[in-house]
């Protein structure tokens, strides 16, 4: 195999795993603060993607831009869904949060496929096709830019969590939540508010994925089982684990592509979700829970 | 009936129990005592194959059961109840009860009259029966453990607790209610604080502390061990203990 | 015993009516409400024994369901059987899928929110293989030729399919009518419950669970053949694609996970929605948004299912 085939793939699988980890951040806040597997997370991102998609053709914004409006937007709208439903609704089983969820992400989709139809959409932008030469490599400018911002959003989030107050709480009432109470913190405004960056990663996935992606109302389940299986092979509520695990699901996809062709190779991120429910479930980072 | 031979098991760093041996002969009733944290739970949670052991070995009836699986330990006669006590919360007393019924009984209806008798040897009334484990009070459900295990006819019952949280009369009767299960041919090995129950219960008591096994014997000379006061009331409790009362006879 | 004793007669009387029914109501609306009201309710049955019964719940399962239409279906093209050897075949290949599926995972442990998704990366695994081999067709499925007879498994009036799937589905309620009234059943409620309680009673709990899955497998699988010669046709996204591992939890989340008539109640519930969204408002997928909502106030409000409403009332159908 042409070294350069090989070499344009590992990129390529790189760009979309550093989106794929930002994503899964989201997923893997949630899970490590409130501890519920967010069955929706999959179409509240398609949600998301339609969203920049909407921004664009009816307000010409550029989904980069778009940054500034979704991220936000996507924070209060966590916000406020915890406040006001997630929270009332999580008493009970660990079960009965992951079928709530999956009711909701039902809802989303669904209406989603009622008001959007069934098509696939994508964007076309004036940098769309140009390229960046790296080397012998010619990678698309879209999925640079993707990726770097992505990765930029990731140090962010990361120091946030691990230098600001807030962020500080987040960390205290994901180990120990009793504990967190006691000395004073108010676990469920943290609770609102990580729901909140949950969702805001997704909006900020979403004006980075539009432009090398597409979407459409059932691009939920896909996103499901890759950000998934991120979190789990990077560890449950581990960020590094999300970093690591989004690179290696990328390049997976990458050159389960390559080797197996477009239909096989996507079996390549739920071979290796299975394996590691069955060999490693705490992941690469977690802890055993 | 139950050999136990210089079992440990560590967690981590921490020997949680510490080369401990008991022995329980056939039809006894034995008690395990010692203060919180001793490892009494985890030694029960080792013999009956709940935890894996690093060191030391399990005979039960003379046979090596060390690394068995628990509900094959269980079928072989020895079961044991839990400290927490973990009822079927959706199912009906009666409905708990049968499980344990159901070892040896295939039939449902044969499963459920057995169970019906269980329940009354271990004083659960006929009311209670039908309701939803989850609705018991504490001594409510430490019967319903009692009865659960009992009902499988075990050879060997392994009690953790089972008095924690009842009042003196409750107690009063679940003495009186494992006095009759030995004498049923039932051999018992208790965890328990309670200590008038395990004076007036145990023919043997075994001492742990810090996992390891201090003191054994019969009640009386465990209640004037020096190790054992010291156990439970820190070092130099036993000599202060000795000296208060040489100077005060009548204190 | 009880359960049976007591209300033998409101059985009955559910049968009488299910047998009635497409007499009465003999056009071909009814008669296909009827059998895709039944047909969920029998692969909702499925998850119910393994989800409500023995507390596995599953997002995978049609998973099983697939496995027996394509296995059904390819004795059929591929090897010439016939058609209704497909429903033996379709039992087994569920069954095998249970039986995998289920070695696999509860040897690694896996319980509650873990093994859901699990179940949901296999079903997603055999998707994608169905859809990228040539011996099911791959992308495009496949399609069996009509050709209407008895001996083919095909036949122009739908009736007869609505008392086949009668059959298989009043089949399942006395199935699970035996599993409420014997040691497995009781065992399944125990590990179901508390599996550490289960096993110091002496319950091997991985064996039983194995053989919950294989059952329900089966069940599925042999769903997946009766769909397969009802629509005939069928490919990836049909056989396992998500939809139907939703629709099967949901008819019985909604009737009632854990008892007998659970999944029959939600069958009935989202067929009447799926009709009358499809006659009346002729808008593509608000039936599924409705399922959706509904889940959701379901499991907020009436976590047992819709059949609390009936024990509500002070009425219970014997023991369910």
């Amino acid at each position: 195999m042409d070294p350069t085939i090989l070499a344009a793939a590992a990129i390529n699988g790189l760009l979309m795993g550093g989106i794929y980890t930002l994503v899964a951040s989201g997923l893997t806040l949630i899970y490590g603060v409130l501890h519920i597997i967010n069955f929706a997370h999959g179409s509240m991102l398609m949600l998301a993607m339609f969203g920049v998609y909407f921004l664009l053709t009816k307000l010409s914004i550029d989904p980069y831009l778009a940054l500034f409006v979704m991220v936000p937007a996507m924070y209060g709208l966590g916000y406020l869904l915890y406040r006001h439903m997630i929270g009332r609704l999580s008493l009970g089983r660990d079960e009965n949060i992951l079928l709530i969820t999956l009711g909701l992400s039902i809802l989303i989709e669904n209406l989603a496929l009622l008001f959007f139809k069934g098509d696939s959409r994508t964007v076309s932008l004036p940098y769309s096709d140009k390229m960046i030469e790296l080397g012998p490599l010619l990678l698309g400018v879209p999925k640079v830019i993707s990726f770097v911002a992505a990765m930029v959003l990731c140090a962010m989030l990361g120091l946030f969590i691990n230098r600001t107050d807030t962020g500080k709480a987040i960390r205290a009432v994901a180990k120990e939540r009793m504990g967190a109470r006691l000395v004073g913190i108010d676990v469920d405004r943290i609770f609102a508010v990580s729901f909140g960056i949950g969702l805001a990663t997704l909006g900020a996935a979403a004006c980075l994925l539009m432009p090398i992606f597409y979407v459409s109302p059932s691009s939920g389940h896909v996103f499901v089982i890759v950000a998934f299986t991120v979190v789990v092979l990077g560890g449950m509520g581990s960020f590094l684990g999300a970093v690591i695990g989004g690179l290696i699901v990328g390049l997976t996809e990458s050159f389960g592509g390559l080797f197996l062709g477009e239909s096989l190779g996507q079996i390549g991120i739920s071979l290796i979700f299975i394996l590691i429910l069955l060999f490693k479930p705490s992941g690469l980072f977690g802890d055993k829970r | 009936m139950l050999k136990v031979t210089n079992l440990t098991k560590i967690f981590g760093g921490l020997r949680a129990v510490d080369q401990a041996s008991v022995e329980v002969a056939q039809g006894r009733i034995v008690a395990l005592i010692g203060p919180n944290g001793a490892g009494k739970t985890t030694l029960f949670a080792c013999i009956a194959g709940f935890l894996p052991i690093n060191q030391g070995r399990v005979d039960f009836m003379g046979q090596d059961i060390t690394g068995m699986k628990v509900h094959d330990i269980a079928r072989l006669g020895m079961v044991r109840t839990f400290q927490i006590t973990q009822p079927f919360a959706k199912l009906t007393v009666l409905e708990n009860i049968a499980v344990g019924s159901h070892q040896l009984h295939a039939r449902r209806a044969d499963a459920l009259a057995h169970a019906r008798t269980v329940a009354q040897q271990v004083g659960i009334s006929e009311s209670m029966l039908e309701q939803p484990a989850a609705e018991l009070t504490v001594a409510g459900r430490k019967r319903l453990e009692l009865a659960r295990a009992l009902a499988t006819e075990p050879k060997l019952l392994l009690l953790d607790e089972v008095m924690a949280g009842l009042n003196p009369q409750e107690i009063t009767e679940i003495i009186g209610i494992i006095r009759k299960i030995r004498e049923a041919g039932v051999t018992i090995l208790l965890i328990e604080h309670v200590m008038h129950a395990v004076m007036s219960l145990s023919e043997h008591i075994y001492v742990l502390s810090y996992g390891k096994i201090i003191a054994q014997g019969a009640p009386l000379e465990i209640v004037n061990n020096r190790d054992v006061v010291e156990a439970y009331l820190g070092r130099g409790a036993a000599e202060q203990m000795a000296m208060a009362s040489a100077e005060n006879p009548h204190a | 015993m009880n359960a049976l004793r007591s209300s033998w007669w409101l059985h009955l009387l559910l049968l009488a009516i299910a047998l009635v029914f497409p007499v009465v109501f003999s056009s071909p609306f009814m008669v296909n409400f009827g059998v895709l009201a039944l047909f969920y309710a029998f692969i909702g049955q499925s998850w119910n024994i393994a989800g409500g019964f023995a507390g596995q719940l599953s997002f995978g399962h049609v998973a099983f369901f697939g496995v027996g239409a394509y296995a059904s279906t390819m004795v059929q093209m591929r090897l010439g059987w016939n058609p209704w050897l497909g429903l033996p075949v379709s039992a087994l290949a569920g069954a095998a899928a249970g039986w995998l599926i289920a070695v696999l995972s509860f040897r690694a442990g896996l319980k509650g929110s873990y093994f859901a998704l699990i179940t949901l990366a296999f079903a997603e695994v055999f998707r994608i293989i169905s859809n990228s081999v040539e011996i099911t067709g791959g992308g495009l499925g496949m399609l069996i030729p009509m050709k209407q007879s008895m001996a083919n498994f095909q036949f122009g009036d739908r009736r007869i399919f609505y008392f086949i799937i009668l059959a298989l589905t009043a089949a399942s309620v006395l199935l699970a009518l035996w599993l409420k009234a014997s040691r497995f059943g009781a065992r399944l409620a125990a590990i179901r419950e508390n599996e550490d309680s289960a096993r110091a009673l002496g319950i091997d709990i991985f064996v039983e669970k194995t053989k919950i899955m294989m059952i329900s497998g089966a069940i599925a699988g042999v769903g997946g053949c009766f769909f397969a010669q009802y629509f005939l046709y069928i490919d990836p996204t049909i056989a396992f694609g998500v939809d139907k591992s939703v629709e099967m939890l949901l008819v019985s989340m909604i009737g009632g996970a854990g008892t007998v008539y659970g999944p029959l109640i939600g069958a009935v519930l989202l067929a009447a929605i799926s009709e009358v969204t499809r006659a009346w408002f002729t808008i593509q997928g608000l039936s599924l948004v409705l399922y959706g909502a509904l889940l959701v106030v379901i499991i907020a409000f009436l976590p047992n299912g819709l059949i609390d409403l009936f024990k509500r009332r002070g009425q219970r159908p014997g023991r369910s």
